[in-house]
């Protein structure tokens, strides 16, 4: 039993860090009309960048490490959105070629970092040593961190989204681009910010998951499988929908595991998604898709 | 106020709007009539900065806008209001309002146009926090129209605000945008037949298959409209 309930615990913790990577693919998706098949290529190249600030090369501090990673993920972002995908917008189909676009440059990230780190996956130290003990259960205080910094993420992504002018702008463009426009928002501004945050939000998971996963260049895949699963289930364009999709398939991937073997995880996620779609084609919390690309 | 002259406006290869012109005073309320398809929407959009214009010119108090950006327009009180609406389905319809004083120009004074949009429409008051998507066709119109008014417009561009309203509710639709236009904003109203807005028009120009005809006053107008 308490094995058991520590693979519960072990799920969540991944599970909330799902959660933001996902978060961040559906905030784009949701502004943008986007799908960034690079999310998991950015996931791994966050991952890769913590790596050469911390233990790699540079040997910071990780405060100081975030601190300097953040901004870098964040013009990421922006220089794909700007250099990449604004070109594209308005022209015919322009929603596949965007798509098409990303998933090249996925391949580009991943080699560009397989030549740069190699094949051999690189081992991240835990930030937190240790273990805690919840209830009579022993978990890794690294999980537990992870859980917590997670959840801290995404209340703060829901703050701002629903307090701040510019997250309420966001919030427009997501629901009606062109009534984003009449009422002044600036579209390009607003699809450059959320590119920005969602490299900072699959990076940051990248950063939090590599003591766990280990860094390799393809590593990004099943992150990005899995966030599209989550995203799909809980409604295409939902925050709320993805964070309740990431902490539902945490928890049967943990299950799963702890019955099955590691092995029958990425099966059990598609039998869920589709089990879910027979029943909710909108998703868990989906509003269903608006047409809404002015 | 506006002046629109002479402009071709394109959609991929379909040639829209044929080299039309319009006049707009200050304080006027000029009606631009057609059957659909013939290029009314675009004309609006052309003029709000929506769509480009491929050649011609759009003044703006004296001021060419034709590459100017919508963000800047609506800025300096240039604001339109969409025949579908165009509101944001999960905000509430107070959020959808806040939201039309987005720019500086809207901003600082949000109660006090609140309150303007609410006296003018207090169905809406009383549906505050209702979210954009459950509201009926004609409520839908209202926070459309009352959007716009957030922004503070100078002149309000209007889409065919007749569109899916019971006759009833157009008739109080019209009369509210006559009440606008003697509070001092100017109107450009975009509507399918001149009977529906005969009454509180000053001029009407009619476009017909993107080419534009007309803009006399409404009196010489309705003789035409007989002959």
């Amino acid at each position: 039993m308490t094995q058991f309930l520590e693979v519960i615990f072990g799920g969540i913790a991944q599970a909330a860090a799902y959660s933001i990577i996902a978060v961040g693919l559906s905030l784009v998706y949701g502004t943008a009309r986007t799908l960034n098949f690079a999310h998991g290529a950015l996931y791994t190249t966050g991952a890769y960048i913590s790596w050469i600030l911390t233990v790699g090369y540079l040997g910071l501090p990780l405060w100081l490490a975030v601190l300097v990673l953040i901004p870098i993920l964040f013009s990421i972002g922006v220089a794909i959105e700007t250099l990449m995908l604004r070109p594209l917008r308005g022209g015919k189909n322009w929603r596949v070629t965007a798509m098409m676009v990303t998933l090249g440059l996925a391949f580009v990230l991943d080699n560009a970092n397989l030549i740069l780190f190699g094949a051999v996956a690189k081992p991240m130290p835990a930030f937190i040593e240790g273990t805690v003990s919840i209830f009579g259960v022993t978990v890794s205080a690294y999980r537990v961190a992870v859980l917590i910094i997670a959840l801290v993420i995404v209340a703060l992504l829901e703050v701002f989204l629903n307090r701040t002018r510019f997250g309420w702008a966001v919030r427009a463009v997501a629901q009606d681009i062109q009534g984003a426009r009449q009422v002044g928002i600036d579209v390009n501004r607003i699809f450059a910010f959320t590119f920005g945050l969602s490299v900072v939000l699959t990076g940051m998971a990248g950063l939090l998951l590599s003591p766990i996963f280990l860094i390799s260049p393809q590593g990004g895949w099943e992150p990005f499988l899995k966030a599209f699963v989550i995203v799909v289930l809980g409604g295409l364009g939902s925050t709320r929908g993805a964070i309740a999709a990431a902490f539902f398939l945490g928890l049967v991937e943990a299950m799963v595991v702890y019955q099955l073997g590691a092995s029958w995880t990425m099966p059990v996620w598609l039998v869920t998604l589709l089990l879910v779609l027979m029943i909710r084609p909108q998703g868990l919390l989906g509003k269903g898709q608006s047409e809404a690309a002015g | 106020m506006l002046s629109v002259r002479d402009i071709d406006v394109f959609y991929d290869d379909l040639h829209i709007l044929h080299g039309v012109s319009l006049e707009v005073g200050e304080g006027e309320l000029v009606g631009v009539v057609g059957a659909n398809g013939h290029g009314k929407s675009t004309l609006l959009k052309a003029v709000c900065g929506l769509v480009p214009v491929a050649s011609g010119d759009i003044l703006y108090a004296g001021e060419s806008i034709r590459r100017r950006s919508v963000s800047e327009l609506v800025e300096r009180g240039l604001v339109y209001v969409a025949e579908d609406r165009r509101l944001f389905p999960d905000m509430t319809v107070r959020e959808n309002l806040l939201l039309g004083a987005f720019l500086a120009r809207g901003r600082g004074h949000e109660q006090t146009s609140l309150r303007r949009v609410f006296d003018l429409y207090p169905r809406l008051a009383e549906r505050q926090e209702q979210l954009a998507r459950t509201l009926s066709g004609g409520e839908a119109q209202m926070l459309a129209l009352g959007r716009g008014l957030m922004s503070a417009p100078a002149l309000l561009a209007i889409d065919e605000p007749s569109l899916g309203l019971a006759p009833k509710l157009v008739d109080t639709m019209l009369e509210t945008i006559a009440e606008l236009k003697n509070t001092g904003t100017t109107i450009l109203l975009v509507e399918q037949s001149l009977g529906l807005i005969d009454g509180i028009v000053d001029r009407v120009y009619r476009l017909e298959e993107g080419i534009i005809s007309g803009g006399a006053a409404r009196a010489a107008m309705a003789m035409a409209d007989h002959r």
